[in-house]
């Protein structure tokens, strides 16, 4: 575990060294804090809103029913955030690896490939993890202080808080592997990210759902979504652990 | 004991192979020369050596470790530079180095003293808490030196340790290379520069997918051009090639204006006879000197016969 932890630490080293990566990495969370504040307190009537007839959001008054489609559509929103921080820390710390020819002389050292995969995946893990948590509750705070009473218990549901708090390590790990995937076949970051971008569409698919009224976020759900992410998740890490080895970073990585 | 063996070691990727049934020795404390064109298969070899890709069959011993039983043991074993320093530019020296330290399971305070020992050893002690990025090649060659030392191994490989740096710094690695053979340690050097080869190598390979010639540098000019005698002469040296040639131990003698070119085996030992034999035919001789072929010629020459006789596609 000793060396999971050096890796992790010369990882963060870089990674705060990387104006780029930082403002990429922090600029979507904030800004996920930042506009559902705004729209918050610029709700209207919400005439136009209530047309959608979100089944989640049945039985409340027009204002806390507008109030709660924003803080919905927002909630989600942080799902989307589990997996594009990951992927963008992923994409810097194992393309920059491979650009700058720094992975030989590291494959040279009596470093274990789980050893390595796991900091390399902790380095991008663990900061995405506690962004979305960090601003996710701030979120929760400021429909708590700014909402009804009513639009908070709508919005922040049971099956919404376990996919917030499970899924986001999923997630993450999901956006990882992916990337790792990508990496073996991509040689500049900004490409790797614009692949990267088709892992979030089952998230996407997930809010649309929601909002078409095909199913509701119920905790059964989410404990189903859940269990099948993990499924998911252990598959494409078991994946990208397969592309992670030391020949095939040498010989087949381009 | 030897600190490298191999046997028929052999790596294809595909249709090609790259390195084909190498087989050799190389004592410890030696530095062996492994010589050959781009493409020849040179970082193949160093890799498979160093266990980072497995051979495709073949057999090999590395520092007391047999490659795929032992392999973490064998990574534990060797120091390798590779061909591009692959430095991390953000981090400082310090922290670059202090990385690898703990990456090669030194204890904390061994890990310290040991990055500032090479630190101050490659004279970058100064710049330790300069950003790598900002380094010139040479201070970046010497860094990724410093890091594949850092865990003292038995054995070092180094790809090209000198390529584009200027010969202040060539020289600062060169001499560096001669002080870690005094210290008794196995070098496989890896280089195009073959005066380099000539000065740092008792051993020298020559490789073209597979192993052309091995021996000693001098033993090898010997082998592939003989020893000979140039005797410079008063007057034209072609009166005295039959003189030369009516010598028992001597292969024989060609002419060309003063100079009497004679071939034999010895020459620390047969030019005395040589002389008396010209003086006492009547020779008026200037100069004797012997005749020396580069390393450089050596190689041209094998990697010409190896790529006539086989010609590789890469």
């Amino acid at each position: 575990m000793r060396k999971v932890m050096v890796i992790l630490r010369k990882e963060f080293l870089d990674m705060l060294q990387q104006r780029a990566l930082l403002y990429t990495i922090l600029l979507p969370p904030l800004l996920f804090v930042v506009i559902p504040f705004i729209f918050l307190q610029r709700v209207g009537n919400g005439s136009r809103a209530s047309a959608l007839q979100v089944p989640s959001l049945q039985g409340l008054t027009v204002h806390e029913y507008t109030q709660a489609l924003v803080g919905t559509e927002f909630s989600n929103i942080f799902l989307l955030l589990a997996m594009i921080v990951p992927s963008t820390i992923a994409a810097y710390s194992i393309i920059g690896e491979k650009t700058n020819h720094t992975l030989e002389p590291l494959l040279a050292t009596p470093v274990r490939r789980w050893q390595l995969l796991a900091g390399k995946i902790l380095a991008s893990l663990l900061p995405a993890v506690l962004l979305t948590w960090v601003s996710g509750s701030l979120f929760i705070a400021e429909l708590a202080i700014f909402t009804d009473a009513n639009v908070v218990s709508h919005v922040v549901t049971g099956g919404w808080l376990i996919l917030f708090i499970a899924a986001t390590p999923l997630l993450g790990l999901i956006a990882v592997a992916v990337m790792t995937a990508i990496s073996s076949r991509v040689t500049d970051t900004r490409t790797a990210q614009q692949l990267s971008i088709w892992a979030v569409v089952p998230i996407i698919g997930i809010v649309l759902g929601e909002f078409s009224g095909q199913f509701e976020l119920t905790v059964l759900v989410a404990i189903i979504t859940c269990v099948i992410l993990i499924s998911v998740a252990i598959l494409l890490t078991w994946g990208a652990a397969q592309l992670f080895q030391r020949e095939a970073i040498l010989t087949r990585w381009r | 004991m030897n600190a490298i063996e191999t046997s028929q070691l052999t790596r294809a990727f595909g249709s090609l192979v790259a390195v084909d049934d190498l087989t050799l020795a190389i004592p410890e404390g030696t530095v062996f020369g492994f010589l050959g064109p781009n493409g020849a298969g040179k970082t193949t070899t160093v890799r498979m050596l160093s266990a980072l890709i497995a051979p495709t069959r073949g057999t090999a011993t590395v520092a007391g470790y047999r490659l795929g039983e032992n392999n973490e043991a064998i990574r534990r074993a060797v120091g390798i530079l590779t061909e591009t320093p692959g430095l991390y530019d953000r981090l400082s020296a310090w922290q670059n180095l202090l990385f690898y330290a703990e990456m090669y399971d030194l204890p904390a305070q061994q890990a310290t003293s040991q990055v500032e020992r090479y630190l101050r050893l490659l004279d970058l002690w100064e710049r330790r808490g300069d950003k790598v990025g900002g380094f010139s090649k040479g201070m970046r060659q010497k860094l990724a030196i410093a890091r594949a030392l850092l865990h003292e191994p038995k054995v070092i490989f180094l790809d090209e340790p000198t390529a584009g740096l200027d010969p202040e710094a060539a020289r600062v690695v060169r001499e560096f290379i001669k002080q870690l053979r005094a210290e008794g340690r196995t070098i496989f050097l890896t280089t195009h520069n073959l005066p380099e080869a000539d000065e740092l190598c008792d051993l020298v390979g020559v490789f073209r997918s597979r192993l052309l010639r091995l021996g000693a540098p001098a033993s090898l000019r010997a082998g592939m051009f003989g020893a000979g005698t140039q005797v410079r002469v008063v007057g034209d040296a072609a009166r005295w090639i039959a003189t030369a040639r009516a010598l028992p131990f001597v292969h024989d003698a060609s002419a060309s204006e003063c100079i009497l070119s004679v071939s034999l085996d010895h020459p620390d030992e047969q030019n005395p006879a040589l002389v008396r034999a010209l003086v006492e035919a009547g020779a008026d001789i200037r100069a004797v000197e012997q005749t020396s072929h580069s390393l450089e010629e050596v190689y041209l020459e094998l990697v010409e016969q190896a790529r006539e006789a086989a010609p590789v596609s890469h």
